[in-house]
């Protein structure tokens, strides 16, 4: 080949090579040496039933969680003549009456036999946990009969009524705060953030950590929110999982050892629904900043073919499951949560 | 487990459904067909036969869920548990209970935006601004008669869901007794 041909080819691949976009990737998830004995969760709606489903598949990991309008572990399963599917989206939101609404009795007794089988951790760990759960009255999407057997489920696990904190109120489904420009309270629409008067990820927090500093401004946090590639930890193509999640971590957190907290966006709120609301205005930020508290923003994402998860919810019926005649969606391989707790798993590892 | 009282409701209600969907886009249709000279006559006649249509189907589908209610509990042979009854009812209650207040919020959407409507038209311009704005109303009502209908498709599955729950635990508690 003749020098003038070379040199045209080489100026052809670099041309062709700059023109190709260039989609970075977001950094792995670093590790902070995070103190993992202190791991709790919390989530709204489809978030508050993985919170239930993760609090028991790894109750060995966690000390407490909190629940926003969303239902015992297993509840899709509450009754074998109904679909998983179909029993989520009725049976466990909005049942036509308390007799055919989520059983925490039938909860308990599957906890019991899957941890028998190995699936999930012993449900004798739950009875250490702290728990917050919420329900507003005017919540027709996930109604507070269903909520009130969350409660049932942890006092037959052995929770002591004194480590259960059951608030009510009038919100409509949301989680709640004190911002003046979030949707009002009572009110059920996206992005399902209300404002009730009060930071209710606080008041979780400071319910399963016991006393808290008073939280700082969202002007004056010390951290940052860390975007990372959550697909690093994505083994599944059915997981419905973003590539990218989010953490705050506080500039002490990067030299000392923080506890980790988990919190889980609902259905529709994830971040390619509404942007950073989720994960910047709810409240967790403020507190966790000034007591040494990472907080993990995983994100599930719609998929409108296969899974189907049009809403972006998180997986508590099924859609996970590779095999739909042996569903593992709430066991400790389930895609999502395995995923979840590798990502846990990453912040406790030395830095 | 073969459940016909289920299977007969279902197929009752989708047919009750299907009656109040041809019903509401048939409305929808001869307003459509009224253009550009609907009135608000025109649409308060919608309105007033959403809410007949409403009740109709209400009334029909009490009385026609109790008749199966009541037999399928002779079906069952339980005799009259009352705890199982007391559960027919409850369901029976909390259907009645969503579906009116679908049917409430429905008719509310449908007052709010024939309200906007009325208030667009007083400051229309021309033909041009008229056709926008009766345009408008269109999508709109077509798209609550859409949410409405799949509202009601979910309230369908609940029953299902429901009814097939009930069975599953009246069952097992009758065979826990034996």
């Amino acid at each position: 080949m003749s020098k003038s041909k070379s040199s045209l080819l080489s100026l052809i691949s670099l041309v062709s090579v700059l023109s190709t976009p260039v989609f970075a990737e977001s950094p792995n998830l670093p590790a902070f040496g995070a103190d993992l004995s202190q791991t709790s969760v919390s989530g709204l709606s489809s978030g508050a039933f993985m919170t239930a489903q993760l609090n028991t598949a790894y109750s060995a990991s966690f000390i407490g969680a909190g629940v926003i309008a969303g239902g015992p572990f297993y509840c899709s399963g509450t009754y074998g003549s109904v679909g998983n599917m179909q029993s989520a989206m009725s049976t466990c939101m909005n049942p036509l009456s308390k007799g055919v609404g989520p059983d925490a009795a039938i909860s308990f007794k599957n906890a019991q036999k899957f941890a028998k089988e190995g699936k999930i951790d012993d449900v004798a760990n739950l009875k250490k946990q702290k728990v917050y759960l919420y329900s507003g009255s005017s919540d027709s999407t996930v109604k507070t009969i269903v909520v009130d057997q969350v409660k049932a489920y942890y006092n037959l696990a052995g929770v002591a009524d004194a480590n259960i904190k059951y608030e009510h109120g009038d919100a409509g489904h949301s989680i709640i705060t004190k911002n003046a420009n979030d949707v009002p309270c009572s009110t059920t629409k996206p992005p399902f953030i209300n404002n009730c008067g009060f930071e209710q990820s606080q008041d979780l927090l400071r319910h399963i950590y016991g006393e808290l500093n008073p939280p700082t401004t969202s002007d004056k946090l010390s951290g940052k929110i860390v975007a990372f590639n959550q697909k690093e930890f994505i083994k599944s193509s059915r997981s419905s999982m973003s590539d990218d999640a989010y953490a705050y971590v506080p500039k002490d957190c990067e030299t000392e050892s923080c506890r980790v907290h988990i919190a889980f966006h609902g259905c529709l709120q994830g971040a390619a629904q509404i942007g950073d609301r989720y994960y910047t205005t709810t409240g967790y930020n403020e507190i966790a900043d000034t007591n040494k508290i990472i907080v993990l923003y995983p994100q599930a994402q719609i998929s409108k073919t296969i899974p189907a998860n049009p809403q972006g919810c998180w997986d508590f019926w099924g859609y996970s499951s590779e095999d739909p005649s042996n569903l593992d969606f709430y066991t400790k391989n389930a895609p999502q949560m395995s995923a979840i707790m590798a990502m846990v798993k990453r912040l406790g590892e030395a830095r | 487990m073969p459940n016909t009282f289920v299977s007969q409701w279902v197929e009752f209600s989708q047919a009750s459904l299907n009656k109040f969907k041809e019903f509401s886009d048939a409305s929808v249709a001869n307003l459509s067909a009224a253009k550009p000279a609907f009135s608000s006559a025109d649409v308060a006649e919608l309105l007033k036969n959403a809410i007949a249509a409403n009740k109709q189907f209400n009334d029909i589908s009490t009385a026609t869920f109790m008749k199966l209610f009541h037999n399928q509990i002779t079906s069952m042979n339980l005799g009259n548990t009352t705890s199982a009854v007391q559960e027919l009812t409850d369901i029976s209650s909390g259907l009645m209970s969503q579906f009116v207040q679908q049917q409430t919020q429905f008719v509310s959407d449908l007052t709010s935006a024939f309200s906007g409507y009325v208030a667009n038209l007083q400051q229309v311009n021309g033909t041009t601004e008229l056709t926008t704005v009766q345009s408008d109303l269109l999508a709109t009502i077509q798209q609550q008669v859409k949410d409405n209908a799949a509202a009601n498709m979910g309230l369908l599955n609940s029953l299902s869901v429901a009814t097939s729950a009930w069975t599953e635990k009246t069952l097992t508690k009758a065979a826990e007794a034996k």
